[in-house]
This record gives structure tokens, sequence and C-alpha cells, in this order.
């Protein structure tokens, strides 16, 4: 609303500034005009940067959509037309105006222009009460970037989320950082949209967005507790004062739509832009024009030098599995009977025969646990978690923290998130031909595992595409596989943390290198995995497929994973499957071989086995894959 | 400096989402372990990229609904009690933790007497959550009458 009182004031008095022209005592109004042309002011990067306005073909267009963002009428098009016509509000705000003023409504891009312009050249002074609240309100003392960790079960944050802290402080010291407030970009959900709605959307990029600003302590109670998301938080090396032309940066888009574009225009994207906004001298978008990913923005940020050694907040179920670590299998069980018998005598009575220090961390554990279970199954469970509460409060003061050893690797030590890959494959038709395969994202169970999600693999728009020669010393380029995504969560069962394994995929998939036919399949399993050893697991899934071939599939597929020295991967996957339609049974054994050369270069190797009715055939390839 | 701390929210939260029917003050807010997921679409909401639904930048009060009989320091210790109960609670009965360190801040609990604070909190963890159903409201006024009683720490006591 005040936006709209302050771009109909502006313009009114643009106007009529213009059809005075220079006859008021706005003198010094051509004087600017001239210096901007002369100084070509509109052409400065900085100038593009505040504005989120990119190259096109034949100009420039800004990435903000609503008209609310500028002040020219074309301006989304228009830097020249925007840039005099931004000016032209700014030197025409009044006192009266207070938080309405373009002044205030624009600080970032007012500040911008008053860094610019010479200092003879002097705006009105307006004070702008509600910006100046929130700067006090934040007292900021520095950045930290933010990145709740990729979450599998949900489509949206499958590749994680990164947001900025204002970190506050107060007497000279930083503040406690739950009370700092925080800029993030995201959709506007309505809450009462379904997943599909919200995928779809997403995709095609019909999402409003906006920036907002949330305490973090809001954000660390969804992610860590609600969602069990590990948060990595990474200082930025920025001062106070950059800190508060962030933040003014974020207060030019308040109020403003922005669309929400899964793929591109999303969360990593438009926080990069922003930190362009704020500190143009920085070039991070340019990275970006197809598709980003979270990680990428800290990459981005990383290589130039933004970013300190990250910190590590735990979400609820690491910090279970890191306490049921510390602790002998036989107290991880009396932390379990604690929950699930809700604290019953005989428990408390185990428990006490315990020395201290161990009665303290089994009450932590029981009460993590009660939780975590309390997400599904709420009946009764904050009787446990009070009477949890009330034991603690009568043990020693004190709480028990994965020290930085026993955190995972953080996610800028993974490899690249898009996979290029050369090979050879020698198949049924014993001949050799040669093999192109291409991954834009993300990460399988065989890729080098750490700075990922364990065991979590998601592979979108894989292709793979075989290169031969026929009888006739031709060459033949054939598409052999598109995945649209092949997803796999082989999370090994915990007894407090229990979560189904499953897979599923959706793509292209030729049977083999004599079909004609590419059809295309759905395949989904459910199962469990579980652990068999410290770097090992296997897992068991029933399967279903139908494919266009057609077919129509059920069967069961067992695997088993080992890390073999730091980072190389070893796995044993069968399957056997019953064709429905053909009556036909069929089974695969498949060993993968992953070898790790560097954080970004791996070799892997694979034997393949199938029969089909009478039929066994073999295969085996070898790929040279890049990350980047 | 207690005074200015998170004010911008607090003037938008008291002009926009004033809650119908909570009564006196800032209502009774939330219990200890209080429903956070709601329905399937609702946690669907929230844990996409986009958190939470359409909510203005500078917002830091949520939903609370206080009216303006009470104080500012209350009001922000009951917004961040009503996200964050369960998370004081055990760092209450655990003696130390952040999100207890927090709730000193905002009572502008000096560095030196924190340990001071949380201990008496520990030891007073019954009385300040008497039930699992412990409202916000009792919580903080048990809270702040163990601090009347305490000495060191009475100044730190919010009026009532």
């Amino acid at each position: 609303m005040k936006t709209g009182i302050a771009r109909t004031l502006g313009g009114a008095l643009v106007l009529l500034l213009a059809s005075v022209a220079n006859a008021t005592s706005t003198s010094f109004n051509t004087s600017w005009i001239h210096w901007v042309e002369q100084n070509r002011l509109y052409q400065d990067d900085g100038w593009y940067k505040v504005m989120h306005y990119r190259a096109i073909s034949g100009g420039a267009r800004s990435d903000v959509e609503d008209a609310d963002f500028f002040f020219a009428p074309a301006g989304r098009f228009d830097p020249v037309a925007e840039l005099f016509s931004s000016v032209r509000a700014f030197m025409t705000d009044t006192p009266e105006l207070g938080d309405a003023a373009a002044q205030c409504r624009y600080p970032r891009r007012f500040e911008w222009v008053l860094e610019h312009f010479p200092e003879d050249i002097v705006f009105p002074q307006v004070e702008c009460p509600a910006l100046s609240a929130f700067i006090e309100q934040s007292a900021p003392s520095g950045m930290t970037l933010i990145y709740p960790n990729a979450y599998l079960n949900n489509p949206a944050s499958m590749f994680g989320h990164t947001f900025v802290r204002i970190d506050g402080q107060s007497g000279g010291e930083t503040r406690n950082a739950l009370l700092a407030l925080t800029v993030s970009y995201g959709a506007d959900v309505q809450p009462n949209e379904n997943g599909f709605v919200y995928a779809f959307k997403g995709l095609t990029g019909l999402y409003p967005g906006s920036v907002r600003s949330h305490p973090y302590y809001r954000q660390v109670q969804n992610y860590n507790e609600l969602e069990s998301r590990d948060i990595w938080e990474y200082p930025m090396n920025f001062s106070p004062a950059q800190a508060e032309t962030f933040i003014k940066a974020g207060w030019d888009l308040k109020d403003i739509n922005i669309n929400y574009a899964y793929l591109l225009e999303n969360c990593s994207y438009r926080l990069l832009s922003l930190l362009e906004a704020a500190f143009p001298q920085y070039d991070l978008v340019d990275d970006f024009d197809v598709y980003a990913v979270p990680v990428d923005t800290l990459r981005t940020l990383g290589r130039a030098g933004l970013l300190e050694a990250p910190r590590f907040r735990p979400a609820i179920a690491s910090r279970i599995h890191f306490l049921a670590g510390e602790l002998a299998q036989a107290q991880v069980e009396l932390a379990q009977r604690l929950v699930d018998d809700a604290v019953a005598p005989a428990d408390t009575a185990a428990l006490a025969q315990l020395p201290a220090e161990q009665q303290r961390l089994v009450v932590d554990l029981a009460y993590e646990y009660s939780r975590f279970k309390a997400k599904k199954e709420r009946s009764g469970m904050a009787e446990v978690s009070y009477g949890l509460l009330r034991l603690r409060a009568q043990q020693p003061a004190g709480q028990l923290a994965p020290p930085p050893e026993a955190w995972p690797s953080e996610p800028m030590q993974g490899h690249g998130v898009r996979r290029a890959g050369v090979g050879l494959g020698y198949g049924a038709d014993n001949t050799v031909h040669a093999r192109f395969r291409f991954r834009p994202a993300y990460h399988d169970n065989y890729d080098r595992q750490a700075g990922f999600l364990d065991n979590a693999q998601v592979n979108a728009l894989q292709a793979e595409v075989r290169l031969s020669v026929d009888e006739d010393d031709e060459a033949d380029l054939a598409l052999d596989r598109l995945d649209l995504v092949d997803f796999r969560s082989l999370n090994p069962y915990h007894a407090m943390t229990p979560s189904l394994a499953w897979a599923g995929r959706l793509g292209w998939l030729r049977q083999g290198p004599q079909e004609k036919a590419l059809p295309f399949g759905a395949d989904i399993g459910l199962g469990r995995a579980v652990s068999t050893g410290s770097n090992s697991l296997g897992f068991l899934l029933a399967t279903a497929e139908a494919t266009t071939a057609p077919q129509l599939l059920a069967g069961l597929h067992a695997g088993w994973l080992v890390d073999v020295a730091a980072h190389d991967r070893f796995g044993l996957e069968a399957r056997i499957a019953h064709d429905v339609l053909a009556e036909e049974p069929s089974a695969t054994l498949t060993a993968t071989y992953n070898r790790v050369l560097s954080t970004h270069r791996a070799v892997r190797f694979q034997l393949a086995a199938k029969t089909q009715g009478q039929t066994l055939e073999s295969s085996a390839t070898l790929d040279f894959n890049w990350y980047f | 400096m207690k005074k200015l701390l998170l004010t911008a929210g607090l003037t938008v939260a008291l002009s926009g989402t004033a809650m119908a029917g909570s009564g006196p003050g800032c209502g009774l807010g939330s219990m200890i372990f209080a429903e956070k997921t709601g329905t399937f679409n609702h946690v669907l909401a929230s844990i996409t990229n986009g958190i939470y639904s359409n909510q203005a930048f500078g917002m830091s009060t949520g939903t609370l609904g206080c009216d303006s009989s009470q104080s500012i320091e209350y009001t922000q210790v009951a917004a961040y009690l009503d996200t964050n109960l369960d998370q004081v609670a055990v760092d209450m009965a655990r003696g130390e933790g952040e999100a207890l360190d927090g709730l000193a801040t905002l009572l502008d609990v000096q560095a030196s007497d924190r340990a001071a604070f949380s201990a008496a909190a520990q030891a007073n963890f019954t009385r300040i959550f008497p039930s699992a159903d412990t409202t916000r409201e009792t919580a903080v006024d048990s809270l702040m009458a163990v601090l009347r009683e305490d000495q060191n720490l009475a100044m730190y006591a919010l009026n009532a």
C-alpha cells in the first residue's frame, strides 16, 4: 500500500517536474542530468546489479517482474529511463513521506545513487523509521550463510537451501545466534497446496516468490527439529557496515513479487543476485544460466573468498545417532525403553544403577528420541518427554554436542554436481562401443559420498549415448538411456529413527544393444536397508515396474554396498523380476566399483549379467567421470 | 539497548495480526510440546524452500497476538517462547544451552549472571514447568517468580 502511494506521488512529481522543466528552483536538476549523461551512469555495472538487470540481446531486462519495483513505466527493460526516474523520485522526496518516501522504499538503490553522485548534488533528507528500526533490531555485526542440508523426502528440498543470517551484536559482543534475523528468498506457497501442484508450479516458474525475514530461531526450529535437516553455518567475510547494506538490498525487494522457478530462479540464484545488489564488486550470478543448486551458491561464494570454515548444527536425528554412538548398546536400549514404556519404574530403577555421567546421556538420548517419535506418534508422548525432563533436571548440568571431529564432511567438500563421463562398453553382441554419459545433477550411491546426504541418490536428466560401428563400418549413435528422475534412499534402519528404503525411476531405457525400441518406464521399490558394519549396508526392496515395451514386472532388488579405502565404493546388486505380460522371469546381477581419483574425478567399472528366458547376456563398462 | 531490540517486528505484529479472542496480554501461548506440524500440506508448505506462507519482511513475532497492555520485553519473550518453548524447557532441565541463553539475552541477563540464571532455571524446573501441559504464560510467570526470589537475579524479572 505504502509502495503504491510512494509511486503515485513520485510519478506525479516527476510529471510535474518534467512539465515545468527548468523554470523552478530545481536548477541543479539539469546539472545532474548532464552529469549522469556525461558519465553514462546508467551503464554502470553496479546500476545493473542493484536493479537486477541482465543484458539480453538488444538491451537489458530486470529479473524483477513486478512493476512496483520501477519508477519508469518500462523500467524493467530500460535501465536509462529507470535511473532518471529513480533519481527524480529521490530528489522529490519530502520528510513527511516517511517510510513511503522513495529513499526509504528503495534504500539500497538510493545508497548506490548517493555513492555515485558528486557531493555537490544534494538530496532531501528523509527519515525512514521502519527501516531504521529494522536495522537497529538486527544490530548487524556480520553475516553468515546458512545451508540447511538436502532433504530427500520432499522434491522441493532435494538439493538443500541457502539463506543469509544477519548476525547481531549487543554491547560489542556477538548476540545469541538464535535471535538473529535472516534474509531469505522463497516461493509463496499456500498452506493448502499439495506436492504435485508445488512441483508443477515450481518447475514452470508459476510461483510468486519474495524476499522475507524471519528470526533464526524459527528457521532452526523448522529445519533442525521439524524436518530433521542438519544446518551448516558459514561465516561470511563482511563487515557490520556491509551487513547493513545487505539489509537495504533485501529491503528494496520487500513486498515485491519475484517469480520463483525451481531450476534457475530459485533461492540460490536469487540470493547471489541479492548479494550482487549489495556488493556490486563481486560477479556471482554469471556462473549460472540454466540452473543453479544451493551447493553452487556455496562454491561461488567460496571462490570469491567470502566464506569461512563452517559450523555444524545437527538435526534431531543426527543428535540421536551421535548420542547413541556415545553409549553402550544396553544403555541405548534402556533409553529406548524409557520412551517406549513411558518412563516405567523398572526402567528408571535401571537408570539409577548407572554412573551419573551415563545417566545423563541416557536421559538426553531418550528425550531426543521421544521428540523424534512424537512426530509420528503423538498420543502420550508429551507426558513421556516431560517425565524425562523432570528426571534430567535432577542430574548435573551440561550438554554433549558432536565435536568437530564427529561432524560429517561439509557440502563444499563434495564432488561437483554435474557429471560427464566417457567410457567403453563391451556388450552381448561381442563388440566394443564407446559411451558418453551426462548428468546435470546431482549424486548417486556410488559417487564419492563426502559432502552429500548419506546414501541418498538423486539423479536428474541423466543421459547415456552409445557410439558403435555397425557391420557396414558406419558409425551409429544411439541414445540408450534418459532418466527424468532416478532417486534412491538407502538409509540404514535405526530403531530410534526408523525409515524405509525406497527407490524410484522415471525414464527411457533401451533393453539391449540390438533392441530398436527405447521404451519409457516407471520403476518403484520399497523396503529396508540395514547397516552391516561401520562402512557397509545391505538393502532389500520389493519392486514394481511398468514400461511401454510393454512390460509389467514385479520383483525383488537386493544389494550390498561397502566403502573401500577412503572414498571408493564397491557394490553388488541383484534383481529378479517376473514379467506378468510375457510370463517370463528375468534376473540381473551387477557389480560396480567406483574408484575415486580426486574430489572431481573418478573411474567406474561395472560388470553385469542378465538371464532372460534361455539367454544369458553379460556386459562390462568402464567410465571415466568428471564432476564439475 | 534492550528496549529497541525487536521493535520493528513488534510494530508489524501489533498492527497486523492481533489474534482474536486471545485474552489480555499475549494469551496463554503454546504448550511445551505444542503441535507444530499440523496437517500434511501445512508441513509441506513449511518444508519447501519457501518457508512459511506469505509473510512480510521484518516480521519477527509470527502469529503472536499480544495486545498493547504488554511491555515490549514481555512480547519479545512471548514470541520467542511460542516458537521455542520445548527447546528452552530442555535447556532448563539440562542447566545450559543456546535456547536458554537466547532467553537470558532477551531478559538482558549480564554475562556474569548467566550461569546463575541457568542454575536457577534447572533447580526450579518443576516449578517453571509443573506439567506436560504447561503454557508459555505459566512458564514465564513462574520463571519471573523464581528470579524475583533470587537476590542476584531479581533485577532481570519482567514486571507482570
